[in-house]
């Protein structure tokens, strides 16, 4: 009886091994007709400002920002090319997860090589990075399928065999910028305190990756955290600045008292939402103070008398300044 | 943990199908057991303690009463002949006592965590009304365990039946454990009883991959309901009741008739889940949907729709009142003053009121819910009571009402019938709910439906395609199940290729046109916040 029981488990998981690499095939699939032609909303890009990178010219931006609300709401690439030159993107999306910030520097290094990446540290402790997005993200990066499944809308029979074509331009270079003044009134958010947040054990793991990603890369990283009055803490500044101890890394924390002061920082002046976002005023005070910090640090160039880049750049400004003042 | 997340169906799910076919067999209740406290805590943290609480007391008062039991068993031998009718009554209200108490106070949790802070700020507001100080606090710390109102009714059957001497009480804590808290029914139902399931729980089931591939599939069918029916339908559904002032005509009728299909999709999707999860482990819990919309009329419906509900209100609220020696004693009243049928009606009308009205605000907190009992409680009892009329219509005007014409008026009429109470359900209040059935004979806002405006509340064409087609895809199920009960039965003897082709289109289904990811919001089971 014994070899027909061991026939018979033989064709069972015959069977469940042949079905397993059938629906493999087909979500390989589908992960191709569904993935964007381009990065333009019409595409099913849900956020195309954060993929507006595609259409810059290879290699020619120095700086990268990513992360969530905070960093297209706080960092002005606009200003940062105004006060010293240096091209830059912000690539944030509305309560992004590491994951997702991970796959777009992957992107972002495919087609650029910049000299310093700074990553938003707020969605550390606001996205949902925990077992029930982690192993997901980790299969949608290798069938997309998981990540475009809804551009079946968008499917247009025209473009599924042609290679992609990127037509969406950013001209803010991925920030939202927002002159409104809308102030926070609440009470100072920033008690030091020697209380120190959870990093959740899957957060911790993406950020490492993210860590050692840049070190491959040989790029330099900075954390940044934005001022946000609604959802940081001394206790979640404590946590990221171990992290970065133990890492190396620079952080800097517009929410401590005394960075704020730095950037002549004003909660009256410069919110649009009253305390979550900051406004045009307060991304230039940031960006500001970013530059200053990169252009002693680390060997940026100005490229402001760069004949291929100046012009295009330039334009762009003139528009930014045209749509929300000096 | 959702029932159709990643976290609950690859991790958890995977890991105790794991344990419990490697286990042996008396240790893989012990297994289930272990799961179903952790998924518990992982929902629920600390109130674990609550169902832990039921637990004890349903399991001691049901020990109590079998030595309750056992004792009047060895005395009544040693008793004159007369007294044994007495003593026969003692320990009938002992054991009447002992679940009594049980089952009060599970139902006094139930009610105090649901339902105080409503009752207070209602009772408050009629002091204000009537000029008198209020004194009722509000207490905004209370939280609700997962599946009280499931798991409490649950908890309640069992006790009313070992009390009933329908069976003796189990002397095994791990067995009641297991009965209350077994984790794909905890949150959401199926409610089961305990003579269908406890021995099914405990006896252990090794690795069958027929009855394994049959419970995959179903979860699957459920997940497709949920994931691509009903999730796809809520940010229309939330729309049009959330702004119901700013609809009429059509397009409210169009959120009614989406949000029927959402919430069977959902609940049904659900329970398909946890049937299928539970299947896993060898453990067939009971229906409780069978078909719901092809019903002739709002009884049957109650009948196929939440079968498990129905049942227990049955069993344990109606028979309980209409078998009652007051109730009897007033049908008997009612049958010599009314005649035969109005005396019937008006007995039969007690029992079904304290059922509609149980049902009501068991699935939740404010007037809304009550109305919503009423609601069927009147179609009910109007259906009883106009039953002589529509016999007389149909003699005199020679109507066939076997006829499949008259079937299908009948079918729809029911559809129609339980749109309007799932839109009383949604309703944020009553006032809500009238205003909208209302504005149905209003504003027609058909050119809103027909000029594209209605696509951009919530819904776009395509998510409208996807619906209708999921719905014609319901249907055409529920007919195939007309002439074949156990599809999966009859799909497993088709060839491979077709079967396969059935299971990937269904899992291509459930991937590109799910809910899920960036663009939408994870929406809680509509029946997990009972």
């Amino acid at each position: 009886m014994e070899p027909k029981k061991n026939h018979k488990t033989w064709r069972l998981w015959r069977r469940v091994l042949c079905f397993a690499l059938i629906l493999l095939m087909l979500l390989a699939v589908s992960s191709w007709a569904l993935y964007p032609r381009d990065n333009s909303a019409d595409s099913g890009i849900t956020f195309p400002d954060a993929r507006g990178f595609y259409t810059e010219p290879e290699n020619t931006i120095d700086v990268y920002m990513v992360g969530n609300s905070g960093a297209y709401a706080g960092f002005s690439p606009m200003e940062l090319w105004s006060a010293y030159g240096i091209t830059s993107y912000v690539s944030g999306e509305p309560k992004q997860q590491i994951a997702a910030a991970l796959t777009l520097l992957e992107e972002f290094l495919k087609r650029q090589r910049p000299k310093v990446i700074l990553f938003e540290t707020d969605e550390i402790f606001t996205g949902e990075s925990r077992l029930n997005s982690v192993i997901p993200k980790a299969i949608e990066s290798k069938l997309p399928v998981f990540k475009y499944h809804n551009n079946w809308k968008h499917l247009k029979l025209s473009t599924l065999f042609k290679k992609p074509n990127y037509t969406y331009v950013s001209p803010t270079k991925g920030q939202a910028a927002n002159k409104a003044v809308n102030a926070y009134t609440g009470a100072e958010y920033m008690t030091p305190t020697d209380r120190v947040a959870k990093i959740p054990a899957s957060t911790r793991l993406l950020l490492n990756r993210l860590v050692s990603l840049c070190r491959e890369e040989n790029i330099p990283l900075v954390l940044v955290d934005m001022p946000c009055a609604l959802s940081w803490s001394y206790a979640r500044h404590n946590a990221v600045q171990a992290f970065a101890d133990e890492n190396g890394l620079y952080f800097m924390d517009f929410n401590t008292p005394e960075l704020r002061a730095s950037t002549g920082f004003s909660w009256t002046t410069d919110t649009y939402d009253g305390g979550n976002h900051l406004n045009c005023v307060g991304a230039r005070k940031m960006t500001c103070w970013i530059g200053d910090y990169l252009r002693t640090n680390y060997s940026l160039t100005d490229h402001r008398s760069d004949e291929a880049l100046a012009p295009a750049w330039n334009a762009d400004l003139e528009k930014y300044r045209k749509a929300y003042g000096k | 943990m959702a029932y159709n997340s990643f976290a609950y169906l690859v991790v958890f799910l995977g890991a105790a199908f794991l344990c419990y076919t490697i286990a042996p067999m008396r240790m893989k209740h012990s297994v289930l057991l272990v799961f179903s406290y952790l998924f518990y805590f992982l929902n629920s943290r600390m109130l674990v303690l609550f169902q832990l609480f039921t637990t004890l007391t349903v399991y001691y008062a049901g020990i109590f009463m079998n030595r309750i039991d056992d004792g009047a068993r060895l005395a009544k031998p040693t008793l004159p002949a007369e007294a044994k009718s007495g003593y026969r009554n003692v320990i009938k209200w002992q054991k009447r006592g002992v679940m009594l108490i049980c089952v009060l106070l599970n139902v006094g949790i139930l009610v105090f965590l649901k339902y105080y802070n409503f009752l207070s700020l209602s009772l408050d507001a009629l002091m204000s009304a009537l000029h008198l100080p209020t004194f009722f606090p509000q207490f905004d710390w209370l939280k609700l365990p997962a599946g009280i109102s499931f798991y409490t009714l649950q908890a309640s059957g069992y006790v009313i039946d070992v009390y009933r001497g329908k069976y003796r009480a189990s002397e095994r804590l791990g067995k009641v454990a297991l009965f209350l808290v077994f984790f794909p029914q905890v949150v959401e139902g199926p409610i089961g009883r305990f003579d269908e399931l406890g021995e099914q729980l405990y006896e252990g089931h090794p690795f069958d991959y027929k009855r394994d591939a049959f419970a995959l599939q179903l979860i699957l069918w459920g997940l497709f309901k949920k994931m691509v029916l009903a999730d796809r339908a809520n940010p229309f559904v939330d729309e049009v009741f959330g702004n119901y002032t700013a609809y009429s005509g059509a397009m409210t009728a169009l959120g009614a008739l989406v949000y029927t299909l959402q919430i069977y999709a959902d609940f049904s999707g659900v329970i398909d889940i946890v049937t299928g999860s539970a299947e896993l482990f060898g453990v067939r819990l009971a229906k409780n949907f069978d078909r719901p919309f092809f019903s002739h009329t709002v009884s049957e419906f109650w009948r196929r729709w939440h079968m498990t509900l129905g049942s227990w209100l049955r069993d344990y609220v109606f028979y309980p009142i209409s078998l009652s020696r007051w109730s009897q004693k007033l049908g008997r009243r009612a049958r010599e003053k009314l005649g035969e049928f109005l005396g019937g009606a008006l007995t039969m009308s007690v029992a079904l009121f304290a059922v509609w009205m149980t049902m009501g605000v068991w699935h939740g907190v404010g007037w809304k819910y009550t109305a919503y009992g009423l609601y069927y409680f009147l179609i009910v009892l109007a259906g009883t009571l106009l039953e002589p009329v529509n016999r007389f219509i149909s003699a005199k005007t020679g109507l066939n009402r076997e006829s499949r014409g008259f079937k299908a008026w009948q079918i729809l009429r029911t559809f129609l019938l339980v749109t309007v109470g799932m839109m009383l359900f949604r309703a944020d209040t009553v006032g809500a709910f009238f205003h909208m059935f209302r504005s149905l004979f209003g504003g027609s806002q058909m050119d809103v439906l027909l000029d594209g405006r209605a696509f951009s509340h919530g819904m776009d064409q395509s998510d409208l395609l996807i619906l209708a087609l999921g719905a014609v895809l319901l249907l055409v199920v529920g007919l195939l199940q007309e002439k074949h009960p156990d599809l999966r039965e009859a799909l497993a003897e088709k060839p491979t290729a077709f079967r396969w082709t059935v299971y990937f289109a269904l899992i291509l289904a459930l991937v590109i046109f799910g809910a899920y990811g960036g663009a939408y919001r994870a929406v809680d089971p509509i029946y997990g916040r009972f």
